[in-house]
């Protein structure tokens, strides 16, 4: 969790350091993405601590991103992360290796692209984002989508 | 609980095996001329070669009776072959191999190594990573597969030109008369990916005989025009029990598939019929404890009936999934009279998990399934992206999530097919047109009350999809979700569906065996409870 700490801020530095991202204090978020519509969250009635935030972010750098879908998760107000997974498609689908039986070099990047496992994002351009998180008794609610380098608010956060 | 550490180290420590196995992708492949070919019938005369061994005599003594026992008395003092790919070798086009009762392990095979030295260089390669051309499977045919049976020359028209309309069989009463059997997993000593591989064999007729321990495919019949698969047992395939692909004017008659990592049965990349015919008919057949019962990328032009899915996790699905098929998006497939019934087969606990996560792929038992692929566990009958499809007079029913399951595939997640033979990416290509007419819900044939989760999901997509004539217990109705379909012929107008819906599937695609088992965010891999 510390680790995810620090991560964030190694990405509020990093941000800092560009001068092409862009950063906000009034919670539209840090970095180059954007939410380009609103998200919603949904609860799937079979997983009550599940929750399953569906977007569109748009890059609003000058730049080309890339964003591995590992590297995003929900966190909290102290920016540990909660367990989830993130996906950067709008369906459901599956790659076309059998995961135990990746060709020689691993994935090619157009297949971890058409999986939703990596996203290469030029500027002015969206694309979906899901990113599902478990919420723990107790636990604190996340409040935000770390991607890495930046950020994006989760509405009602 | 999972433990991501382990299984992550384990991962690690298979990085080579994965590494250096070939993928599912398969080099491009392109659909025959179906106005070309036919489906080829079981022919008890003609030229024949006959494979034996050792203690053949005295298996045929003790297992056979009557005149099959006679016969193949009289067949032993023929024998020439002690391994079927021998006789492969030395057949001619319309020959028969008979193969007498024995099992068979093709210790040739098994010892030509699986990156065959003899065929290095670019000719070899496919197109996709880690794929190899069709010269590959011709001039090392038993680098990959224990049985190959490749029939083009090396002319450029993808046809059959010598070792067509072969036909292998098993002269036993039974199929576990003659057992063909593969070494095993992964990078265990003489595993091979197929069993038997059919490549451009035209009229290939496979028949009587078991087969097991493929580390991909038992079967495999790929851009072939007329095969017939009848009569033979498959299990315990660390992938598929029976896969064709880019194959047209086929048959699989009374096959039984069990115990398949992926699929027991798998029409991929179906005949492109467009619903004016189905090029491929699956009849009298059963598969159970898979991880699905039947499956299709692009199963197209398939006509299934009179069958029987059952006790896998996922009965039957059809897709528009994954890229590398050509002939996307799926279309116009037939179920009619089949059975399709208790597919709730717990293979993704945690028990099962752990398993799969902490034996490496070659220590692995065969017959403890590990899934290759994911499915939503309680489900009949799954169509995701899918168009045209008919689901006539069926009975489905004790699936514990979904008795049936539509829901759209957004085009541009399948990708550009780089062999121009699927149409052109579309966003709302999928889910149209499929009707859902006179199946029998939640009951059993003999009238029993054995309900579904619910029996028709759908995520309101598409549009001229529709349901008539269903029934429930009784004759009574059934249930749905949503609570209102629409009735054929016109049935629903276009719609974008469900959002929520929708979003419930995304999260399941990041399921992956070994490191993410079970996706926050996706109900698919917990057994639902058994429905009142």
């Amino acid at each position: 969790m510390r680790l995810r700490a620090l991560a964030l801020g190694a990405g509020f530095a990093l941000t800092a350091a560009l001068p092409l991202a862009c950063s906000d204090d009034e919670g539209m978020g840090v970095g180059d993405l954007v939410w380009a519509t609103p998200p919603k969250v949904y609860r799937e009635a079979t997983l009550p601590r599940d929750r399953v935030l569906v977007g569109k972010v748009r890059n609003d750098s000058l730049r080309q991103i890339k964003v591995v879908a590992t590297d995003v998760r929900a966190v909290d107000e102290d920016g540990d992360a909660l367990r989830g997974n993130a996906t950067f498609i709008r369906g459901y689908i599956h790659a076309l290796y059998p995961p135990t039986r990746p060709p020689p070099g691993g994935l090619p990047e157009s297949e971890l692209e058409r999986t939703g496992r990596e996203l290469r994002l030029r500027p002015g351009k969206t694309a979906p984002l899901s990113v599902a998180w478990r919420l723990t008794p107790g636990g604190e609610v996340p409040v935000r989508i770390d991607y890495g380098p930046g950020w994006l608010p989760i509405p009602g956060g | 609980m999972r433990r991501l550490l382990p299984a992550l180290l384990v991962l690690a420590a298979l990085g080579f095996v994965a590494g250096s196995a070939y993928g599912h992708a398969e080099r491009y492949a392109f659909f025959p001329d179906h106005t070309l070919g036919k489906v080829p019938k079981y022919r008890t005369t003609g030229p024949s070669l006959v494979v034996c061994k050792p203690d053949s005599r005295r298996r045929i003594e003790r297992r056979l009776r009557g005149g099959t026992r006679r016969k193949n008395l009289r067949l032993l003092r023929r024998c020439r072959f002690e391994h079927i790919q021998a006789a492969v070798n030395r057949a001619k086009s319309n020959y028969r191999i008979l193969v007498l009762p024995g099992v068979y392990r093709e210790e040739p095979s098994r010892r030509v190594p699986n990156d065959d030295p003899r065929c290095q260089g670019d000719q070899y390669q496919g197109e996709e990573p880690g794929t190899k051309s069709y010269a590959y499977q011709r001039d090392c045919p038993n680098s990959q597969n224990l049985i190959a049976i490749t029939g083009d020359d090396d002319d450029p028209d993808r046809r059959c030109d010598d070792k067509c309309n072969l036909q292998i069989e098993g002269t036993g009463q039974r199929p576990s008369d003659v057992q063909v059997i593969g070494a095993g997993f992964g990078n265990k000593a003489g595993a091979k990916l197929n069993v038997f591989r059919a490549d451009r064999a035209d009229g290939i007729v496979l028949r009587n005989f078991l087969v097991q321990y493929s580390d991909f495919n038992n079967v495999y019949v790929i851009e072939t025009n007329g095969f017939r698969l009848e009569k033979i047992v498959s299990r315990w395939s660390r992938e598929y029990g029976f896969l064709t692909f880019t194959s047209d004017n086929g048959v699989y008659n009374r096959v039984k598939a069990y115990g398949s990592g992926d699929s027991g049965i798998y029409p991929g990349s179906g005949p492109e019929g467009h619903c004016r015919r189905h090029g491929i008919e699956v009849k009298n057949s059963e598969s159970y404890g898979n991880t699905i019962g039947w499956s299709g990328t692009a199963g197209n032009g398939v006509y299934t009936h009179d069958s029987s899915f059952h006790h896998n996790s996922a009965g039957i699905t059809m897709d528009s999934f994954s890229g590398g098929h050509p002939g996307m998006p799926q279309d116009c497939s037939k179920w009619e009279r089949n059975r399709i019934y208790s597919n709730n087969a717990d293979l993704f606990n945690d028990k099962r998990d752990a398993y799969c996560q902490n034996t490496p792929i070659e220590r692995r038992d065969p017959r403890r399934v590990c899934p290759t692929f994911q499915a939503p566990v309680g489900t009949g009958i799954v169509t995701g992206g899918g168009n045209g499809n008919i689901f006539k007079a069926n009975w489905i029913y004790d699936n514990w999530r979904r008795g049936t399951m539509l829901f759209w595939v957004p085009g541009e997640l399948r990708g550009e097919d780089p062999t121009g033979q699927s149409a052109p990416v579309s966003s709302y290509e999928t889910s149209h047109q499929n009707q859902y007419v006179g199946n029998r819900m939640g009951v059993r044939p003999d009238g029993r009350r054995d309900p579904n989760g619910v029996d028709f999901w759908w995520d309101g997509e598409g549009h001229g999809n529709c349901w008539s004539g269903n029934n429930g217990p009784r004759g009574g109705a059934f249930t749905s979700d949503p609570m209102t379909l629409f009735a054929c012929p016109a049935g629903s107008p276009d719609s974008t569906g469900n959002g929520q819906k929708q979003a419930s599937l995304f999260a399941c695609a990041t399921w992956d065996p070994m490191t993410n088992p079970d996706p926050v965010g996706c109900d698919w891999f917990t057994r639902p409870a058994e429905p009142g």
